[in-house]
């Protein structure tokens, strides 16, 4: 590597930071995926922290958060028992009666703040910590504390205080500050302020212009040209104007011109003129790219998936781009600011006063754990200095991240605990129940949205067996609804689609009229010029009609605006010879891809055999008025589209009788009578739509009503199970006012949250639903159907599991990372959102690309990691993690965290450290209710489970 | 009743309504009793909804009278026997129109916000601050001296401040939000200066009589009362400002830059249109100011790519025709242009965060991708030529830079009057020290840091 040319390494680094920075796509195709997904092969708390530094984010919540959940109940004390004898599985005694258990139990119970030097002494003078003890102590420790003084509190405080001081002296002084890296940091250690921020200001309005989609009315020219060159024909003219800086910026570009220099060897000589040696040049790059890692993330973005644009267009980005812009204005303000000769870095002047970074002076530190402990000066003197040392040690290596790392720790087994434990019991008290009968198969998504909406439709109809799929059954396809102004991608957002299918009216339809969304658009452009402005505004009062009732009545006015429902539509999906579509994909799938489509999703939802008269395939999506991340609440599995047609699509090829005949030659009959109808479930309104209705069979009819009214009857409660977590919602609605008002919250544009979305997500069951079914889990399961015994050989079960371990894990790790740091691996608040180049969004007037999910989206969300429950031996797990890199990576690295449910018993086994464990049956009842709404009426936060349904029995 | 005082009482209820609901919010929170979030959008919603209900019935009597305005004297605020502060309203045609306007874009925006702002923690601040700027705007709009519209002007440029800087723990908004800040306050200067002026000259008036001023004091009058309209209106040089407020939260933008705010200084101009009549001058000047300012605006509104600041720039583009409408003479259409571009832009900012639903709503109807590119004009200049203006307009016609050269002088002169002082002063006390050393001049670079977008 030492000889590798100078492009050669920058081209490397280049490389690297395009791993670290986002991998967002525009807001219209948002797939939630792992934030730290380059890290995955580093353990979970490894990547964690180590992503943390790097990004500049939290690695947990707060101290003081953890200490509020453990004072609410949600952490227990056998909680941070375990998690402590987990980080330090050795007791030992360090004196005095002190252990090392105790010692961090005291420090994870009593926050521990680290001060030193003058802040120290402002707090021992301004404020009454030698006068009060510290808040929260036992009794017992507050007894010992203070005895010996005779209940004399500053008395015993200040004689604490002497004999810390006494025993460990003054602080030390504070290590050096690091010396920053960048032309930027090393200004800043100089207290010559941050450039970044004019660096900023000018990169972010030329990528803006650069990466638009269609906002501003005058396009950037040259934008077929990679965005350096771009940037150089419009800069090269720059002669200052005041800033002495930009004639430094433009008079580079001059020079360039003849030189036919591209990204990375302008990267070569800004680098040489900052003075960097090559060794620093990987970490320079990759810290000038996360210093504004949003829209370095989009320029790598749409290189990497150019279809992932909102419009096709020639956009030549390349993240070396960016990088060179952002160094030549670096170059240039810092010419400007220190003019001389030479590299730049040495002429910056050497830095002051450098910010001490954050340390405790030991006798401070020793004086609050003495506190936490019940130590008075008595015992801390009877210290001899090998214990006193050997205290202090312990107390400095568990120190903030540690605790955190803790806490978290046992946050999280609260959560396994308590479901493990629920389903270990319920699997006991379920194998004991008859099978309901079954007269109709709904297969829903795998989506936890999904779990209510299945529970209640089972409560209220038992005839009703549920089934869950990812919903893009089994199809990745480039769809085109008669509505649609262009194809987009429906199929797992990791795998570019192959197919293009498109919907097409029956009927010969008149052309739509569409003067009135031409005049719309019109009226808006308009309004915004100088000339047209100027009359278009001056009618502008008429505008007052539509406001009012948007914001009076958003039902109303989705009424007045609805568009007019047009005719009968069918898909056009038969292959026919080799078509193409002028995008290159095969039109419509062959009878052979069809029945694979048919047969793979058959079994990766295990219905192979026992079909019911009727089986209804919903895919799901959700609608919202105002939501520029609209696309995060739709499908999973359908790259954040709607799976309408999914579902649709594939009940048509599975009612197809060459399909159907080719399957049974493959050993799977499907009864001549069983009928498939697809459908769609709207998560956030709870619509139940039913397509090609027109197609089933006169006999099919009855029960497919019965069911649909079984299914609005569901959709109700459902309504009414989600209502209780929107705060502006009484408790006391009827199922009826719930599903009124999550109507209207659909069309409101005034409405930051229009459904919760995934904020429950943290189990996934992969099995049959007998072990979960009449079990209360709060919408927070993701619910993968899966038999073992239609599954010999395992392989259904890993090919399963390769597709629904990565998407629930992406989804589950997203919110787990924005709920953790909603402003660092979140975009903060959706209020303050302003889209830009209809890509992304920006905090206000102008920002970093925000990346994540926005805060009000996740405010609900508790940080847990993954825990997937499969029904499977663990023997037959452990093989498949083997055998898949990407399932086992995940969960051998602890990103996800999984379970074993025993096939013949239901008995439960946890993965830890490497193997399976046996979990133990719980032999206490689980709480019982007759339905869903009598354990959840009157909550607004998260329930534990129940099970529902089994009222009857108790009284009997 | 006379319709005098029905319509006198009617404007002063509207006046006094949006104040008294903000100190039923704020009272209590001073007194550490947080109101639940549902009992802020009561009050709020009653006291808008009554508000609005107040204009229209004063709009009704207004109509009824035939359109003859009302001076209402409420009270005396401060008399002095050679100098008495009157506390009137003047209800006219432009108070009715902008009273109208707030009492309705208020109502809405309060309306929107409940859900908007749902759990925010910043809730109760912002409701607070909309109740205050309301009766600030009316005071404005309402005012029958310069006095008592200087303090509804003072309202709104505070609460529109407090309200860029909404998102406290953020640097940007706040720093945008003490630049309007400075901004509003080197322009209430001037019209500080003409209420004294006024004053000076007269004891007491109100604002329909300028024939009581000498001439020069007329033109001295107009001339501040310009340069006062120059910051809320965001006329050139002052623009660089109003594309930064859209800091805040979206229904605050929609109702300050959209609507309200911004056309409180063409309405001031619409005030003060009395002393401007007559000064063929200063109404070219006023044009020309209005002119550059929408070419301005509508140039560099062009090039942005975010849909916050491409609103800010329009609304911009159109104060300046609205202010050329007033120089001309068309003090009528600029009512109208007033009132309908407030709704209209209110409408669009409210709707910015769904600009990507109602683009691809559009793309369904259309049954293809709406693009503006097509039609722009700038297509027709050469390519070197296009690149120049392209960067000149992204640049915002380097607009800031002049500002920022212009502080950096004001402060040169600042810190040189400053040395003369101290050495005078220093003279006086006798201390050759103090006289001998130069004041500390802060270091050079330092300026950049602050100065960001």
């Amino acid at each position: 590597m030492a000889e590798a040319s100078p492009r050669a390494r920058i081209e490397a680094a280049v490389a690297h930071a395009s791993h670290l920075v986002p991998s967002q796509s525009p807001l219209d195709r948002f797939v939630h995926h792992n934030p730290l997904h380059h890290f995955e092969e580093l353990p979970f708390e490894v990547a964690v922290e180590r992503a943390a530094e790097l990004f500049g984010n939290a690695p947990y919540w707060s101290e003081a958060a953890y200490q509020a959940e453990y004072r609410r109940g949600r952490i227990q004390d056998d909680d941070l028992d375990w998690a402590i004898a987990r980080a330090a599985p050795e007791d030992a005694p360090l004196g005095v009666g002190v252990t090392r258990h105790a010692l961090m139990r005291a420090m994870l119970e009593h926050p521990v703040a680290a001060l030193n030097g003058p802040a120290l002494a402002w707090h021992l003078a301004e404020t009454d910590v030698l006068t009060v003890a510290r808040p929260g102590l036992r009794p017992e420790v507050f007894h010992r504390l203070v005895s010996k003084a005779g209940g004399d509190v500053p008395r015993a405080l200040g004689s604490l205080w002497a004999a810390c001081r006494r025993r460990l002296g003054d602080a030390p002084p504070p290590p050096e500050a690091p010396r920053g890296l960048r032309l930027r940091d090393r200004l800043v250690d100089a207290g010559r302020g941050d450039i970044d921020g004019l660096i900023h200001s000018l990169l972010i309005r030329w990528s803006g212009a650069y990466l638009d989609h269609g906002i501003a009315h005058w396009p950037m020219s040259h934008r077929d040209r990679p965005f350096l060159e771009a940037v150089r024909l419009h800069l090269q003219h720059g002669r200052g104007l005041g800033r002495g800086w930009l004639a430094h910026v433009g008079a580079w570009f001059r020079s360039a011109e003849g030189q036919r220099l591209d990204a990375l060897d302008t990267i070569h000589r800004m680098l040489e003129r900052l003075g960097h040696p090559p060794a620093d040049w990987r970490a320079v790059l990759e810290r000038t790219a996360l210093a504004l890692p949003g829209w370095a993330g989009m320029f790598q973005r749409l290189a990497d998936r150019p279809d992932t644009a909102p419009v096709r267009q020639a956009l030549p980005t390349a993240l070396a781009d960016f990088i060179a812009v952002a160094l030549v204005l670096e170059v240039g303000i810092g010419e400007h600011l220190l003019p001389g000769k030479g590299p730049l870095v040495r002429r910056v002047p050497a830095p002051g006063a450098a910010m001490a970074p954050a340390t405790c002076a030991p006798a401070w530190l020793f004086f609050q754990i003495a506190q936490s402990l019940g130590l008075n000066d008595y015992a801390v003197d009877r210290l001899d200095d090998v214990e006193l040392q050997a205290v202090l040690a312990e107390a400095r290596a568990f120190d903030g991240p540690r605790r955190q790392a803790v806490l978290h720790a046992a946050y999280e087994r609260r959560f396994r605990v308590e479901h493990l434990d629920a389903l270990a019991r319920h699997a006991v008290d379920q194998a004991a129940r008859p099978a309901p009968e079954r007269r109709v198969q709904c297969v829903f998504c795998i989506d936890d949205r999904e779990e209510s909406m299945r529970r209640h439709a089972e409560e209220l109809a038992p005839w009703i067996q549920t089934l869950g799929v990812a919903a893009n059954f089994g199809l990745s396809m480039y769809y085109q609804g008669v509505h649609d102004s262009r194809p987009v991608a429906l199929g797992p957002a990791p795998v570019e689609p192959q197919h293009y299918v498109r919907e097409v009216f029956v009927d010969a339809q008149p052309a739509p009229s569409r003067w009135r969304a031409w005049a719309k658009h019109g009226i808006n452009v308009g309004s915004q010029t100088l000339l047209r402005g100027a009359v278009v505004t001056l009618a502008g009062a008429f505008s007052a009609a539509p406001l009012t009732t948007q914001v009076l009545s958003p039902a109303l006015h989705e009424r007045l605006n609805r568009p007019s429902q047009r005719g009968k539509t069918r898909l056009e999906y038969e292959a026919t010879g080799d078509a193409r579509h002028p995008n290159g994909w095969k039109v419509g799938y062959t009878l052979d891809e069809q029945v694979g489509v048919v047969r793979r999703t058959l079994e990766s939802m295990s219905l192979l055999r026992d079909f019911a008269p009727l089986v209804l395939c919903l895919g799901h999506g959700s609608d919202s008025a105002n939501n520029p991340h609209a696309a995060a609440y739709n499908c999973g599995a359908c790259g954040g589209g709607r799976s309408a047609p999914n579902a649709r699509l594939f009940a048509k090829m599975a009612n197809d009788p060459r399909v159907r005949e080719r399957l049974a030659a493959e050993g799977i009959h499907i009864p001549a009578d069983t009928v498939f109808v697809g459908g769609y479930h709207n998560t956030a309104n709870d619509d139940v739509l039913i397509s090609d209705a027109d197609e089933v069979p006169p006999s099919h009819r009855a029960p497919l009503d019965e069911t649909l009214a079984a299914l609005a009857e569901a959709a109700k409660h459902d309504a009414l199970e989600r209502c209780r977590r929107f705060e502006n919602v009484p408790l006391d609605v009827t199922p009826e006012q719930a599903l009124r008002h999550v109507r209207a919250r659909v069309n409101d544009f005034s409405q930051p949250r229009p459904e919760y979305n995934h904020n429950g997500n943290a189990l996934a069951l992969v099995g049959r639903r007998a072990w979960s079914r009449g079990l209360f889990l709060d919408q927070r399961a993701f619910l993968c159907s899966y038999d073992p015994d239609s599954d010999p050989d395992g392989h259904i079960l890993a090919d399963l599991l390769q597709m629904a371990v990565p998407v629930g894990a992406g989804i589950n790790l997203e919110y787990w990372f924005a709920a953790i740091d909603p402003y660092g691996y979140g975009s903060g608040t959706k209020t303050a959102h302003n889209i830009t180049g209809y890509l992304g969004v920006m905090d206000g007037h102008q920002s970093d690309l925000r990346i994540g999910l926005y805060h009000q989206m996740v405010e609900l969300h508790e940080p847990v990691r993954l825990l997937c429950v499969v029904e499977a031996p663990p023997e037959r797990l452990l093989a498949i993690a083997q055998a898949r890199p990407m399932v086992g990576r995940l969960v051998t690295n602890g990103w996800v965290l999984l379970a074993s449910l025993d096939p013949a018993t239901g008995a439960v086994q946890y993965f830890e450290d490497g193997a399976f464990r046996p979990w133990p049956t719980p032999l206490d009842p689980l709480p019982r209710v007759p339905t869903s709404s009598d354990w959840f009426r009157g909550n607004r936060g998260y329930l534990p489970p129940a099970q529902v349904g089994f009222g009857d029995e108790e009284v009997a | 009743m006379s319709s005098d005082v029905l319509m006198g009482s009617l404007g002063t209820l509207a006046l006094v309504l949006p104040a008294l609901g903000a100190m039923g919010i704020a009272l209590p929170w001073l007194l550490r009793v947080r109101l639940e979030e549902r009992v802020i959008l009561r009050i709020t919603n009653a006291v808008f909804s009554l508000t609005f209900l107040a204009t229209l019935a004063m709009d009704a009597v207004f109509l009824a009278r035939g359109g003859a305005p009302v001076e209402f004297l409420i009270t005396d605020w401060i008399a002095l026997p050679a100098y008495t502060v009157h506390s009137a309203v003047l209800l006219d045609a432009p108070a009715a129109l902008i009273m109208t306007l707030t009492g309705f874009l208020a109502g809405l925006i309060g309306v929107f916000s409940g859900n908007y702002l749902h759990k925010d923690p910043g809730f109760h601040r912002f409701f607070v601050l909309l109740l205050v700027f309301a009766s600030g705007m009316m005071a404005v709009a309402a005012g029958g001296t310069l006095d008592i519209i200087y303090a509804g002007w003072e309202i709104v440029g505070l609460t529109s401040a407090l309200l860029i800087a909404y998102f406290t723990y953020r640097e940007a908004p706040v720093r945008h939000g003490l630049r309007a800040f400075a901004v509003y306050r080197v322009c209430d200067v001037a019209l500080l200066g003409a209420a004294i002026l006024v004053h000076h000259h007269s004891g007491a008036l109100t604002l329909l009589h300028p024939d009581a001023l000498p001439p020069e004091s007329q033109l001295l009058v107009g001339g501040l009362l310009i340069f006062a309209s120059m910051g809320k209106g965001a006329l050139l040089p002052f623009t660089g400002w109003l594309p930064r407020a859209m800091e805040g939260p979206t229904p605050s933008s929609a109702i300050f830059y959209g609507a309200l705010s911004i056309h409180a200084g063409p309405f001031l101009l619409l005030r003060g249109w009395p002393y401007l009549e007559g000064l063929p001058a200063l109404r070219w000047i006023l044009g020309g100011l209005g002119l550059a300012t929408a070419l301005h605006a509508s140039m560099v509104g062009r090039v942005q790519s975010d849909i916050k600041t491409q609103l800010g720039y329009a609304s911009v583009a159109q104060a300046g025709v609205i202010v050329i409408e007033i120089a001309a003479g068309f003090t009528g259409v600029a009512m109208i242009h007033i009132f309908s571009h407030a709704i209209l832009r209110a409408a669009q900012l409210l709707r910015a965060p769904a600009v990507l639903h109602d683009w691809f709503g559009l793309a369904a109807r259309l049954g293809r991708t709406p693009t503006r590119h097509e039609g722009y004009v700038e297509r027709h200049l050469p390519a070197g030529l296009r690149r120049r203006a392209y960067a000149f307009a992204l640049d915002r016609w380097a607009i800031d830079d002049f500002g920022r050269l212009g502080l950096r002088q004001a402060r040169r002169l600042l810190q040189s009057l400053d040395r003369v002082d101290q050495r005078f002063a220093a003279r006086l006390a006798g201390d050759p020290a103090v006289a001998a050393e130069p004041a500390t001049a802060s270091p050079e670079g330092g300026h950049l840091v602050n100065d960001q977008a």
